[in-house]
């Protein structure tokens, strides 16, 4: 109990970086997500082929293997590039920045298949007579389609959000001091393992709780009628 | 071209391949104020396809467009279809040809006056309050104005395709077109759909009209047309065309005959 006091807040100080790493890789996501939708679904096939070269690549690859090969790999490309052009002098990538940026690059993939499906799930019928009134593109795209893509899209959208917060598990490898860093080295210090996995494991279980709360919540708002 | 001064809507030697199938193969059609041209056919004649080049829902290969006797002006894409070249002409030619679909198409998460007040609001620009009067008008002269703050699924098939007269009718267009509007309809609610195409026509508005009522035609039309296979097969006035059917082709003949079997 003692060491419970004493290393909790170590843990759960852990928490917000587990929580601002996890919301700004989602927004990342949601944006590649976005992207690759459109890329995915585009007139152009060369476009097209971007779109399904990025999903195909993102899905087939361990995360792990992503994230260590942007950290490492990304940091040299970075300042061969910096050199090559003399536009920068060293740069470091911070785990967190490492970690944000594969997190939303692979879970773009993810989002992509998401909202692609929604938009595909859309009778063409709706956008038809959205044009029928002479209704442009980019009206009936705001209008007509944004409505109806989300409450198809906030089910798969809700699911990868949670796998999302789980798997910023995986930057602790990197060295950020996340929920389960700090558990892990609570856990070692004190030779308590499973006490402070525990409370890792609670804390997980409480923010996907908090999760579906407000997932639901907005479900409702945009329910089809 | 030459163009007759009362036609309000005019297309020409429309053509549509889909790859090497030939499906419309030089359709014409005119029509003057206040003209119902009821489009027949048996399923595969093309005609659906026929009406939604007309609106570029569907891209023709081949063909001239006119509304009030001014070209909209077409140029081929890489796909080697017809698109309109300019999508502002598009827009605007799309607000005066108004379309009614088999399935309906309201917006289903938009009540029926928000999706009546929509075109108004977002495609014309008109103020909030003009576009509500409007659309209560059309409302009531549908008989729906009563479900104006349900939701699309809350209506029957015949109060949803009413709803969707009225949208097309707030944009106060030039041209309606219906495709099968009372297709997807129980047999009991046709009945009420059909009274309001009626009284539209009844109002002189120029519908055309691809429908299989055949009471529909022979009744509210002053024109029919028989589609067989892409090309025009019986086109004439209704009275004619169906008191001595076998006086036109076999097709016609046969085709009628199936109908009222």
């Amino acid at each position: 109990m003692d060491q419970l006091i004493e290393f909790g807040p170590m843990v759960l100080g852990g928490l917000k970086v587990t929580i601002l790493l996890a919301l700004t890789s989602l927004f990342i996501a949601t944006c590649f997500g976005l992207a690759g939708a459109a890329l995915k679904l585009s007139r152009s096939r060369v476009l097209r082929m971007v779109g399904s070269a990025y999903t195909t690549l993102v899905r087939g690859i361990p995360d792990l293997v992503l994230m260590l090969l942007i950290f490492f790999g990304g940091q040299i490309l970075i300042n061969d590039l910096g050199k090559l052009t003399g536009l920068w002098r060293y740069v470091e990538i911070d785990p967190f920045t490492a970690g944000m940026f594969t997190l939303g690059f692979i879970f773009g993939a993810y989002m992509t298949e998401t909202f692609r499906g929604a938009f595909l799930a859309i009778p063409a019928g709706q956008i038809e007579a959205a044009q029928s009134i002479g209704m442009s593109p980019r009206t009936y795209l705001v209008r007509i389609v944004w409505p109806q893509i989300v409450p198809r899209a906030l089910p798969t959208f809700t699911n990868n959000w949670l796998v999302l917060l789980k798997t910023t598990a995986l930057v602790s490898i990197i060295g950020l001091h996340d929920i389960v860093y700090n558990a892990y080295q609570a856990g070692r210090t004190t030779q308590e393992p499973f006490i402070f996995l525990m409370v890792s494991f609670f804390i997980y279980l409480v923010l996907t709780l908090i999760s579906d709360f407000f997932l639901r919540k907005l479900g409702r708002v945009y329910a089809l009628k | 071209m030459s163009q007759q001064t009362n036609s309000i809507l005019s297309v020409q030697n429309i053509e549509k391949y889909f790859g090497a199938h030939h499906v419309l193969k030089g359709l014409s059609l005119t029509a003057c104020s206040g003209d119902v041209i009821s489009i027949l056919g048996s399923s595969g004649s093309g005609k659906s396809t026929f009406l939604r080049c007309i609106n570029l829902l569907e891209n023709p290969s081949e063909g001239q467009l006119f509304l009030d006797g001014k070209e909209l002006n077409l140029s081929r894409h890489r796909d080697r279809q017809l698109y309109a070249t300019s999508s502002k002409d598009l827009a605007e030619y799309r607000t005066q040809v108004g379309m009614v679909f088999q399935s309906f198409n309201l917006w289903p998460h938009l009540t029926v006056l928000e999706n009546v007040i929509e075109g108004p609001v977002h495609v014309e620009r008109v103020s909030k309050s003009e576009a509500l009067e409007r659309a209560e008008a059309y409302l009531d002269k549908v008989g729906v104005l009563d479900r104006k703050d349900y939701y699309p699924s809350q209506l029957s098939g015949g109060q949803q395709q009413r709803a969707a007269i009225a949208r097309a009718l707030a944009m106060e267009p030039k041209v309606l077109l219906f495709d099968e509007p009372t297709s997807a309809l129980d047999p009991e609610l046709v009945g009420e759909v059909l009274k309001v195409m009626q009284q539209l026509a009844a109002e002189g508005r120029t519908m055309l009209v691809v429908t299989h009522e055949m009471g529909f035609a022979r009744n509210v039309s002053n024109q029919v047309m028989f589609l067989n296979q892409g090309t025009v097969e019986t086109n004439g006035c209704p009275e004619e065309l169906f008191s001595s059917p076998t006086n036109h082709t076999q097709r016609w003949a046969e085709f009628v005959s199936r109908a009222y079997d």
